[in-house]
């Protein structure tokens, strides 16, 4: 084997693979490895088996989705939710379908009326319409019986703000 | 609301000691993971064997594999994928041995984005980490194997291979470990509909002599410069899985007494249908004449070394797997030159049947049975050969992956 011609081809498939496949749109940035008496490579997106799961024992090697580790949704959003409704009795928190579910709340100043907030997290990502928070009020009527009271449209779109704002408060001081 | 907001640094806090990812760079996080497998291994040697070294081997044994693995990897703010792998030998193999103390075998660092992957440091060459051949059911085939990983140019065997006999460097698989550990850098591109090109540059591919690269100690009589390209192609087409891969390595050796070239080309494949995987491989190491430091045939030195021969061998296996079961038989043959002054050739032959059961994810009971026979060129005499050796070799095991 002429050494030039093995060095010339070694060089010449490099810079075409690098040329040609980062240029393509079919390309699966996905990454072999080999296990030690294994019989074929394992990709990137083929997750070992192992006692602790698929992603280890301290969570998953190759992340970058932005989730939290052994929750649904994305931990800041998560976080941001349960410390923006922390005034408010919460009913049910379920980190896996990113749902935060409020009881009944009345605010001291208004005995009269009572508000309840249901918050989704939609996303593994850190993004703005990854929350989204529903609003409900309630008021008494004459005879003293809660009824379902008009919200303004505004009221979840500020809570959904607020969230967002302290999401990026703990992503920030997380970096720091 | 907005006091609510500001006041919870309690929450923060807490926050900090928990996981904090995002898409954005963060710390790199360190992940713990690693495998442990445990044999009881009965191997029985040829007796005229026994006679010809004068050693009597253990009928029964107990041998490990075990590793640790520690990685974390990062993304930064431009989108690179940046992360380390480092790869501990955790006792029970010969790696562990006062002599051969490095147990690190792997220690690399890797970038990774849209255009492909860099692996700088200690790992297998690209054309390894693309390479295909038989299945095995147990994982106990090849260079991991507790009959078929090692030779006597690398490693050892529950049946013991003759000193004299020589097969491939780094064990009896194909897969290319001319090089295994050695530092290095290594690109592979990103799969491009199920085909993936890799290629390797390899400063010496004997490793340093501080660290004797492998935990089966392929180290490489003399310095040496090696590159190599490979591929794969892994697709399916109607539940029918097709991998296949090929590869050549190229070296050079830089020392004065062995001016020699190395080739090395291997190709494999693997077509799984219903629970069926058929597979089989190839592969040739080829040592240039022209220093005539290694013999073959024509050459005029004697070969000093059991590396660097000119060694041909192949496997092909199939297996089964149906639920948590899985069971294979696998057939591996080398023939590799021997000794310049004749064109006779020395032989390693094995084969196993394998099984596994899963018992939950991670935990594995293996079991394996085979036959080894390691013959020398010249024949066999009837009584007190140290030269030719056979056996059979019965294993159960455990294997954890964690």
């Amino acid at each position: 084997m002429n050494s030039l011609w093995a060095r010339s081809l070694a060089v010449v498939v490099l810079m075409l693979s690098v040329v040609v496949l980062s240029a393509c749109e079919g390309g699966k940035a996905v990454y072999p490895t080999r296990d030690r008496g294994a019989s074929a490579p394992r990709m990137g997106d083929e997750k070992r088996e192992t006692v602790f799961g698929a992603e280890g024992l301290f969570g998953d090697k190759k992340k970058g989705t932005g989730g939290g580790e052994g929750i649904g949704v994305n931990s800041f959003l998560w976080r941001a939710s349960l410390d923006t409704l922390g005034f408010m009795p919460i009913a049910t928190a379920d980190p896996f379908g990113g749902t935060i579910i409020t009881d009944w709340y009345q605010l001291p100043e208004a005995p009269n009326e009572r508000f309840k907030v249901n918050v989704f997290i939609l996303d593994r990502a850190l993004r703005a319409d990854g929350v989204k928070v529903s609003v409900f009020k309630q008021a008494r009527d004459a005879m003293g019986q809660w009824v379902d009271v008009k919200i303004e449209a505004k009221m979840a779109g500020e809570l959904e703000n607020s969230i967002l704002t302290r999401a990026r408060q703990l992503r920030i001081v997380s970096t720091e | 609301m907005k006091k609510v907001l500001i006041a919870s640094t309690a929450l923060v806090a807490a926050g900090l000691m928990t996981t904090g990812t995002a898409s954005a760079a963060e710390k790199i996080k360190l992940n713990l993971g690693g495998f442990s497998k445990w044999w009881v291994v009965g191997a029985w040697q040829d007796s005229s064997f026994e006679d010809g070294t004068g050693v009597g081997y253990a009928n029964v044994d107990v041998k490990g594999d075990n590793e640790v693995f520690f990685g974390g990897s990062t993304k930064l703010d431009n989108g690179l994928e940046i992360g380390v792998d480092i790869q501990l030998e955790a006792g029970g193999h010969t790696e562990t041995a006062a002599s051969n103390p490095d147990v690190i075998d792997e220690s690399y660092i890797w970038i990774a984005g849209g255009f492909g992957k860099f692996i700088v440091g200690s790992e297998n060459n690209g054309v390894y980490l693309l390479h295909v051949n038989a299945p095995d059911a147990a994982g106990n085939w090849g260079e991991g194997g507790v009959l078929a990983g090692g030779n006597s140019s690398g490693g050892a065997t529950a049946i013991v291979s003759p000193t004299a006999v020589r097969g491939f460097i780094g064990g009896n698989g194909t897969a290319p470990r001319i090089d295994n550990d050695a530092e290095k850098i290594t690109y592979v591109a990103p799969t491009f509909y199920g085909l993936t090109l890799g290629a390797s540059y390899i400063p010496n591919a004997s490793g340093t002599t501080s660290a004797q690269k492998g935990e089966d100690n392929s180290l490489q009589a003399t310095s040496m410069e090696a590159m190599g390209v490979g591929a794969l192609y892994a697709n399916t087409f109607g539940g029918v899985g097709v991998k296949l891969s090929t590869g050549f390595i190229w070296g050079d050796a830089n020392v004065a007494s062995a001016q020699t070239d190395f080739t090395q080309f291997v190709a494999g494949g693997q077509l799984s249908y219903a629970g069926f995987t058929v597979g089989g491989s190839w592969r040739k190491d080829k040592a240039d004449e022209k220093g005539g430091q290694y013999g073959n045939g024509g050459g005029s030195a004697v070969a000093t070394s059991g590396n660097l021969l000119n060694t041909t061998g192949w496997d092909a296996g199939i297996q089964y797997a149906s639920g948590p079961w899985a069971v294979s038989f696998a057939y591996f043959q080398s023939e590799s030159e021997g000794n310049a002054g004749n064109n006779l050739e020395d032989q390693i032959t094995i084969w196993q049947v394998s099984g596994k059961y899963n018992l939950s994810p991670g935990v594995d009971v293996l079991a394996t049975a085979g036959w080894a026979e390691f013959d020398d060129e010249g024949s066999k005499a009837a009584t007190g050969d140290a030269n030719h050796n056979e056996g059979w070799a019965v294993m159960t095991g455990l294997s954890l992956a964690f």
